[in-house]
């Protein structure tokens, strides 16, 4: 599946207030990006995404994004859909950065 | 941008800030002395959570709740060039948090969370100096 394509499963559960579901999908979709964006530059990558994300931000080619801190918003929906760890407003707060980032990877990348 | 709080309000700010630095150089000595990543978390995210008061009382607020503390940081976050940076700086210190009580993170990912809750901690006070 596509970043967008987990992005609009997300925003259904998001909306229907299932928060672990929608935390898990949108970490989905983060991992997705990560994983075009290596693909598009030509880098490898580890399961965590790190190193990757660094090379992202070192790189003058790439986009400008916060790459390192998006990732770790991933992550904390991860942590969530997981573990269910969360306050309603700490999902709500990391959901709302993850969608950016999904929705600026979808776009002019 | 220059304080909004009255002397009480920038009083209580004082405090907070004394108190994220204290809590930021208890979790480096149980780093260093001790290895205790699980209470250095945290103590780490404790201090994030203070600059965050610390900062939101020089503009007259003073947050309580978890809620009111992402509201005020939202609020911070949009007077700030870097406001989204800051804002997922904030999801490092969250993230330590939840390592303190589960001990998930590997140590790559520690190393990595630490190094960004202490630029998220460094940005706020640099804030909190700038405004006070």
């Amino acid at each position: 599946m596509t970043p967008s394509e987990y992005l609009v499963l997300a925003d259904k559960k998001f909306a229907a207030g299932d928060y672990r579901k929608a935390s898990r999908l949108m970490w989905k979709a983060t991992e997705a990006v990560f994983v075009d964006l290596a693909d598009s530059h030509g880098l490898d990558y580890t399961e965590d995404f790190i190193s990757l994300a660094k090379t992202l931000e070192r790189n003058s080619s790439a986009a400008k994004f916060d790459y390192r801190g998006s990732l770790t918003t991933g992550k904390v929906l991860r942590d969530h859909a997981e573990m269910d760890v969360l306050e309603s407003i700490e999902v709500e707060f990391a959901y709302e950065l993850a969608r950016e980032f999904i929705l600026w990877s979808c776009g002019d990348k | 941008m220059t304080s909004s709080g009255s002397t009480r309000d920038r009083q209580r700010a004082k405090f907070y800030e004394a108190r994220s630095r204290n809590y930021r150089s208890q979790a480096g000595l149980l780093l260093e002395r001790d290895s205790d990543t699980d209470s250095a978390s945290a103590l780490l995210y404790e201090a994030a959570k203070q600059c965050i008061n610390a900062v939101a009382n020089v503009h007259g607020d003073n947050p309580g709740t978890t809620g009111a503390k992402m509201n005020a940081l939202r609020r911070i976050s949009e007077r700030e060039p870097d406001g989204s940076k800051l804002m997922r700086n904030w999801e490092d210190a969250l993230r330590l948090h939840i390592h303190a009580d589960r001990g998930h993170l590997s140590d790559s990912e520690l190393a990595e969370t630490l190094e960004r809750a202490h630029i998220f901690i460094d940005s706020m006070l640099a804030i909190y100096e700038r405004d006070r």
